[in-house]
């Protein structure tokens, strides 16, 4: 019995289901000084979302990336003067259409990262794209107005500004290890 | 020389079976209705017999005739023999191969009768394979069997010499498929199912030309029916990049016929499906990156993800971002084709913008230290001089005077806008996200 116990025990401990915390393949992330996993979910919300966003991508210029809103906001010229790779760097304004384009874009397993900026999703919906970006390994951003009482993002960070205009970043959640 | 022939017992669309072999030989003959001949001499250095016997049935079932006879000779007359009777010993042959040997191309009329006639009397005689008839003297033929023995015997000591007639592929390139009635083709699946050998098809004698497909139209034939309105389907398919890979080119068609049936449903069910080739590319056979072989395949699945989403969201909606040169900040950068970079030319000559811009300044109000964004009120920390933009043609000339203005909602959260001044009105361009 107790040896049956320790086996369960130390598969639960494999699988990461004892401390929420997943060994995974990691991107550096020097602002933050928190590495990013691969194929997870990653939230940035408050003001400054889009600013710590470009941030990691100017860090990354080597992932191939997906940049999706639903009604195209961004202004690509400062994205230039933030030293991002527009070479690698695909836009997608879609509209009603946005989560099939995610899923799209996550199933094509042809992006290291999606960016989705302008919706909240519901719970099942971030979980679908979280099943996605595993098996894809394409790292899933979520750019929102207020944190989204969601279990299913990785990492999530609070975002504002102080008084100054300063980037101020705040860890709300994180079940990464690198 | 050495002749590839595949020989088929019912009528196939030997043309297009032809173009899939255009790739690996120029020199490709047609007899009529029956057999092709590619030489491959050539290309033996690249590839072996084994090889080629077993591409020829490849192709062959993927145009629905996998009871294709295929043979490797020396010449034409005994590839035709060989892959006719599945016998592939000369001598062995029966004494009909004399009629692939006299005329490989195809038994002109005027012959037909006077063969019938020579094979019904030569087994009387005992003759039974060439062989029996090869030992016969050439001098008694023309008494015996006349002129036509004389040129069988001839035909079979030596068929090295033969003209190749020559072989055009079809200036129009279509593929379809009628469907009878035991199959009922109605919904997206099945017309996926179809289309999936037809692309097939198509890709394969594009392959052969060395082509890809830059435009296509796909085309559905409805049953007939009175209270139907239209009885066929038409849609165009103008792809930004030229393709060649059948998953990435039937994902595109599924996704839109997909969206085009949902809007718009068919009446009844398809009897008929064809794919026509609208504009062809020269296809550039590359060498794979043997250090990164997964390059080619993740360029392919982005072009194709790409490909789906501009059919669905529209040309506009997929884009790379250009940074150019402009005055207004709404204009300087433009939207560019996803699938080619271009090596951005502009530089930049201002302070660092905000990561979010309005479509169309918006007027806000400024009133003893408090900020109106529409509904919004805000209590204003700081406005600080960020650039002033000037310029334009003679009757369209401007000046913005642009601020970062900071400021603070109810609840205490920050904001960063970025605001100009202009004929003393003040406007939201831009929000430092």
């Amino acid at each position: 019995m107790e040896a049956h116990a320790l086996t369960l025990l130390e598969l639960r401990q494999k699988i990461g289901a004892i401390d929420g915390r997943i060994p995974r393949e990691t991107h550096g992330f020097r602002y933050l000084q928190q590495p990013i996993a691969k194929g997870s979910v990653v939230e940035f919300a408050g003001q400054g979302k889009t600013e710590l966003c470009a941030h990691f991508l100017s860090e990354h210029p080597e992932l191939s990336v997906a940049w999706v809103e639903d009604e195209f906001s961004l202004n690509p010229y400062a994205l230039w003067q933030r030293h991002l790779n527009f070479e690698n760097l695909v836009f997608v304004e879609a509209g009603r259409d946005m989560s099939w384009a995610i899923h799209q874009l996550l199933h094509s397993q042809a992006f290291d990262l999606i960016v989705s900026s302008g919706r909240q999703w519901e719970e099942n919906e971030l979980r679908r794209f979280q099943l996605l970006s595993e098996k894809a390994k394409s790292t899933f951003f979520l750019l929102s107005e207020k944190p989204q009482p969601a279990w299913v993002q990785s990492l999530q960070v609070q975002t504002r500004r102080d008084d100054g205009g300063l980037l101020q970043t705040r860890i709300l959640r994180n079940r990464i290890t690198g | 020389m050495k002749v590839l022939c595949l020989f088929f017992s019912r009528e196939v669309p030997l043309a297009a079976i032809a173009e899939a072999f255009y790739g690996y030989s120029p020199q490709i003959s047609l007899r009529r209705n029956e057999a092709l001949y590619v030489e491959i001499e050539k290309c033996r250095h690249l590839y072996d017999d084994d090889f080629f016997l077993e591409k020829a049935r490849e192709i062959a079932e993927i145009f629905k005739c996998a009871t294709a006879r295929v043979a490797l000779a020396e010449d034409i007359p005994t590839a035709l023999a060989f892959a006719r009777h599945q016998i592939f010993k000369k001598e062995k042959l029966p004494i009909e191969a004399l009629a692939d040997y006299a005329f490989p191309f195809g038994i002109p009329e005027s012959a037909a009768r006077e063969l019938e006639h020579l094979f019904f009397t030569l087994p009387r005689l005992g003759l039974f394979n060439l062989r029996d008839f090869q030992k016969l003297s050439s001098g008694s033929l023309t008494n015996r069997f006349g002129a036509l023995g004389f040129h069988l015997h001839r035909a079979l000591r030596d068929s090295s010499g033969l003209n190749w007639p020559l072989f055009r592929p079809s200036e129009i390139l279509q593929e379809e498929q009628s469907l009878d009635d035991g199959w009922r083709v109605e919904d997206t699946e099945s017309i996926q199912f179809v289309l999936r050998g037809i692309l097939d098809r198509l890709l394969l004698r594009l392959r052969g030309r060395g082509q890809a497909l830059r435009r296509f139209e796909l085309y559905f034939e409805l049953e007939n029916h009175s209270l139907l309105r239209e009885k066929s389907y038409r849609l165009h398919f103008d792809l930004l990049e030229p393709q060649m890979s059948l998953k990435t080119l039937l994902s595109v068609v599924r996704d839109r016929v997909q969206f085009e049936l949902r809007q718009k449903p068919l009446g009844a069910p398809v009897t008929l499906v064809r794919l026509q080739a609208l504009e062809m590319v020269p296809w550039i056979y590359a060498q794979k990156d043997l250090m990164n072989p997964h390059k080619e395949e993740k360029r392919e699945q982005r072009i194709g993800v790409l490909s789906r989403l501009q059919i669905r969201l529209g040309k506009e909606a997929v884009f790379h971002a250009e940074p150019v040169e402009n005055y207004l900040p709404e204009s300087n950068w433009r939207r560019r084709d996803p699938f080619h970079f271009r090596e951005i030319q502009a530089r930049d000559r201002h302070p660092a913008r905000p990561l979010r811009l309005l479509t169309e300044p918006r007027k806000i109000y400024f009133q003893e230290g408090f900020v109106t964004i529409g509904s919004r009120r805000l209590k204003v920390l700081s406005v600080e001089d960020h650039e002033i933009l000037s310029g334009g043609l003679w009757n369209r000339l401007f000046e913005r005077r642009y601020s970062i203005l900071r400021a603070q909602d109810d609840g205490g959260a920050n904001e960063t806008y970025w605001v100009f001044l202009e004929n003393q009105n003040l406007f939201l361009h831009g929000v430092f996200d």
